[in-house]
């Protein structure tokens, strides 16, 4: 998202300074080349403390817009410190209470979140249910957090395959980091008793792939079933599936769906808190599955097959398109201005 | 190092060509070449460094015949861009880095701007798709003038050249103010109406069909990221590759090469990565020892084991050098270090044809003293209100102190503020009163201070204030001072010079650097002084800074005062008050405040004014 913004916020309204806390990833070569970048070497964001301090009463913006958790809770601890003629907008990318579960001692976390996210100017959420965990769980004001969808950017998705087949195997796949609480093992465990012909590619990286491959294997499900790894852009894989599957637990705002959406692609999503239940429109860009039982009838009965790709796609693009977000951000950085002028 | 000239736009211009190139032939003694189509006519003088056949004489066409190119300069990592073309499967016919030029953009269009590390002005015509595209190297070392009248556009690499083509005479009210105030005329203004720089870091994109320009615009900007990864030991490494590495880019030619050396950090800086080719230096000394840097380059020689020739420059070299300084400036300039510039360069094109320079070095790492002052100041600006208080508090002071002008500016706004600490020559105020009727009535629509204005508005806005004087400093005083003194004087004598320090490497480099590395609150120049701690004499590194200067104000009091009275008998009253410069004098004869920057550049505009018949 940060990225998203970097390049398409208007440089005739917005004078960007980049601060990068640590200097790595593959990600760096899409910084557009116009912007300033300050950069440093911390591992640990609690380290730079000092320097985004002394950088901020340096530089003076009158917004500071941050998006990673840890930042965002550094900030809002430096508020105080800080001339009030700055403005702090934190944005979240995740359900705060569930990912504060996470943590060695969530209860410390929850109490910072508590007393001190209320000193943001503004926060962003990517969905209603993260707005409705930030009130009801942080107590932070409804009036101070704004919901803006996640982006996507059309001009680099391959164009759907408007063709809708009857082949056989099903083609499903899952795009997500390898982790607990995306539900990788359930959808695994699940499949394992589907009867419908299928082939699932789970592309994606993490400390559970290992863990992942065993049951795989374990489950004797190797030729139908197989993880990827983590691969960039996986846009091409996704414009040939057939349906995404997405098991988590929670999520903020699922990208991963959305990009799938973009390509034509449907998605059936088992039901959750997160913001999935607000991007899928059942029967018409996907399902949303509470049990086994109701994604194996989407499966046998191969329901994704009867829906309109255009209207997928045009559903998307019509709440999504980059240029739209980009200029939603736009006006909330100026409202956030006014509004404290 | 070569001249160019081109017009576009009407038939049978060969004449008109040949006679600007003929003018021009000390910029390329060694070949000269033109080439008519049409519509067009371009011209060339070359002076040979790279490939010396005659198979990369100018104007240099590609193997179709579509594309003609005319190009000044020298292209450092030409070799690399070469194989990377030849990995595209384009074939050469030279050496030369100007076919790399040509294929380079027939393979990336404008995209190749970027990648040409070096100091370049060329024009590249197009025949089929009738365009003329015209570039300048990133920082000005290389001129570009250009013209668009009566649907005729003109383009060389010198003022003269133009003017005789196009008889252009009128003067530009704007850029007389402009020169007032700073000294020289900042980019895009010439002297003359309708005639312009094309700005540093520009290309201009001409149709020949629709005959107008259709794209003047920035392919390179200036950073203000900053890196702060790095340590210090870090840092240093980092530098050594990059000094070894533009060490070896800088010092490819076909001639023989060497650099010169004042003794100061710069130079000696630049002695240092150049030891290992065995270079040779070249010192300038003066009679008098108030201006003498010798013994601070005899420290260098001894500590690096170079050879080094050291010439005398005298009085009498003055006077007889201060014509050829009017007149290869080519338009009013302020900066007489042109003269101990020439002598140098006319004693060193004897054994060589190419120098490498230490020019740039103090605008691209902050060298000037006047940025630790800055330093100091940035401090205080942290406090509210005390901006203003130390303004008010300077009119304490004697109205003749240094101390009060400088505690004065700080008293200003940002706008204000630099535009008074970028006035080498007048002070506004003190410029407005010396204007005669026309320019007092030029000046009630126009202040040099929009020009300031135009660049910090390029400037993010909470940049520290040492980023932007050093922004004000490249855009200015080394694009339209201290280049194209280094320019005119090197070339007036067939020489080519390399700045060191303007490499994209070495620039790339210095931008990424935090404030704290480029200037404190008692050095400036930090990180290139301390990299070159250990490896350079301390008294080297530490001393006071001097200029490339000369005893003017001795001169202007003593031996020139004739010529001095007969320069600014040429002044129309129109331009200026003359009674205003009998009161300068004044004041300059009382001691109190040394006006000799000033009568100098009355003196030199009186002087060119009768040169050029204005």
């Amino acid at each position: 998202m940060m990225l998203h913004l970097l390049n398409n916020l208007n440089r005739d309204k917005f004078q960007i300074t980049f601060v990068l806390l640590e200097k790595s990833g593959n990600l760096l070569s899409y910084i557009p080349g116009d912007i300033r970048v300050i950069s440093y070497n911390y591992a640990r964001t609690i380290n730079a403390t000092f320097e985004i301090l002394k950088l901020i009463r340096r530089l003076r913006p009158q917004i500071v817009f941050s998006t990673l958790s840890q930042v965002n809770l550094l900030l809002s601890l430096l508020i105080p410190f800080i001339p009030r003629t700055v403005r702090f907008v934190a944005r979240e990318s995740s359900i705060i209470s569930e990912n504060n579960k996470n943590y060695r001692y969530p209860a410390i976390f929850n109490f910072l979140y508590k007393t001190t996210f209320k000193r943001f100017h503004s926060v962003v959420c990517q969905s209603e249910s993260m707005k409705d965990d930030m009130i009801e769980n942080f107590g932070v004001p409804s009036e101070l957090i704004r919901v803006i969808n996640n982006p996507i950017d059309f001009k680099v998705m391959p164009a759907p395959d408007y063709f809708t087949g009857t082949s056989l195997p099903v083609k499903l796949i899952t795009v997500g980091r390898l982790r607990p609480e995306k539900g990788h093992e359930r959808l695994i465990r699940a499949l394992a008793r589907c009867e419908t012909p299928y082939q699932y590619d789970i592309i994606g990286d993490g400390p559970l792939r290992q863990q992942l491959e065993t049951l795989i294997v374990d489950l004797g499900v190797s030729d139908k079933i197989r993880i990827l790894g983590e691969i960039p852009m996986p846009y091409d894989h996704l414009v040939k599936a057939d349906l995404f599957l997405q098991g988590s637990f929670y999520e903020g705002f699922p990208n991963a769906v959305i990009e799938a959406n973009a390509c034509g692609i449907p998605v059936a999503a088992w039901k959750a808190p997160g913001g999935h239940t607000e991007i899928i429109v059942q029967n018409v860009n996907g399902w949303i599955f509470a049990s086994e039982a109701e994604l194996m009838e989407i499966l046998s009965r191969e329901k994704f097959r009867s829906l309109d790709k255009h209207a997928i796609v045009d559903l998307t693009r019509s709440r999504y398109d980059l240029p739209q977000v980009v200029a939603k951000y736009e006006q909330h950085f100026y409202d956030v201005i006014e509004q404290s002028n | 190092m070569c001249g160019l000239v081109g017009i576009i736009g009407e038939s049978g211009r060969q004449d008109q060509v040949i006679n600007a190139l003929d003018g021009i032939k000390h910029r390329g003694p060694d070949y000269s070449g033109i080439e008519s189509a049409g519509s067009w006519t371009v011209g060339h003088n070359r002076l040979s460094i790279i490939d010396l056949d005659p198979r990369s004489h100018q104007p240099f066409h590609s193997v179709d015949q579509r594309y003609t190119l005319v190009f000044n300069g020298e292209i450092y990592n030409f070799r690399k861009i070469r194989k990377t073309l030849q990995g595209q499967g384009h074939v050469f016919r030279t050496e030369s880095d100007t076919e790399v030029i040509l294929y380079a953009y027939i393979q990336w269009d404008i995209a190749c701007l970027e990648l040409l590390h070096g100091q370049f002005a060329f024009a590249i015509i197009d025949r089929v798709s009738q365009r003329v595209i015209v570039a300048r190297d990133r920082f000005g070392e290389k001129p570009m003038f250009y013209s668009l009248t009566s649907g005729q556009f003109a383009f060389a690499s010198d003022i003269k050249c133009l003017t005789t083509i196009l008889k252009v005479k009128r003067l530009c009210n704007e850029a007389l103010l402009d020169f007032i105030h700073f000294g020289y005329i900042p980019a895009p203004k010439t002297i003359f109406e309708d005639v312009f720089k094309l700005e540093p870091g520009h290309y201009l994109e001409y149709s020949i069909s629709e005959r107008r320009i259709i794209a003047n615009k920035p392919y390179y900007k200036i950073s203000f990221s900053e890196d702060q990864t790095l340590s210090e030991g870090e840092k240093k490494e980092r530098f050594d590759a990059i000094g070894r590495e533009v060490a070896s880019q800088i010092s490819l030619a076909d001639v023989p090469l060497g650099a010169f050396l004042s003794g100061g950090v710069d130079s000696s800086g630049v002695v240092y990565f150049l030891r290992q080719n065995r270079i040779h230096t070249f010192t300038a000394g003066f009679k008098s020892d108030k201006f003498d840097e010798t013994k601070f380059a005899e420290n260098i020689v001894r500590h690096l084991g170079v050879q080094n020739t050291k010439m005398v420059i005298d009085i009498e070299d003055f006077e007889a050098l201060y014509d050829t300084m009017i007149d290869h400036y080519g338009e009013p300039h302020n900066d007489f270090s042109f003269i101990p510039t020439y002598a140098i360069c006319r004693e060193a094109v004897k054994s060589y044809k190419v120098m490498v320079s230490g020019d740039g070095a103090d605008e691209i790492f902050c060298g000037y003293p006047r940025f630790h002052k800055l330093r100091q100041f940035s401090v205080a600006q942290k406090i509210p209100g005390m901006s203003k208080f130390i303004g008010a508090a300077s009119r304490l002071l004697p109205e003749q102190s240094n101390l009060r002008r400088q505690l004065y500016f700080a008293g200003m706004g940002s706008t204000d503020f630099f535009h008074h600490t970028m006035a080498f020559n007048f002070l506004p105020e003190e410029g407005a009163k010396i204007l005669g009727t026309d320019l007092k009535k030029a000046s009630k629509h126009y202040s040099s201070r929009s020009a300031i204005e135009r660049l910090l508005a390029e400037v993010p806005e909470n940049s520290h204030i040492i980023q932007k004087q050093r922004y004000l400093d490249i855009k200015l005083t080394l694009a339209d001072d201290m280049l194209v003194k280094a320019d005119r004087a090197s070339m007036a004598n067939s020489l080519e010079v390399r700045p060191f320090y303007l490499h994209p490497l070495v620039t790339d480099f210095a931008f990424s650097l935090p404030v704290s590395d480029l200037a404190s609150f008692k050095t400036d120049k930090v990180f290139l002084k301390k990299y070159f701690e250990g490896k350079l004499p301390h008294e080297n590194l530490y001393r006071p800074k001097m200029g490339f200067t000369f005893p003017l104000r001795e001169l202007i009091q003593g031996p020139l005062s004739s010529l001095f009275d007969q320069c600014i008998a040429h002044l129309p009253e129109e331009l200026i008050d003359r009674k205003q410069i009998n009161r300068l004098l004044e004041l300059h004869g009382l001691g109190d405040r040394d006006y000799t920057a000033q009568l100098h550049s009355l003196m030199a505009l009186g002087c060119w004014i009768s040169k050029n018949g204005v």
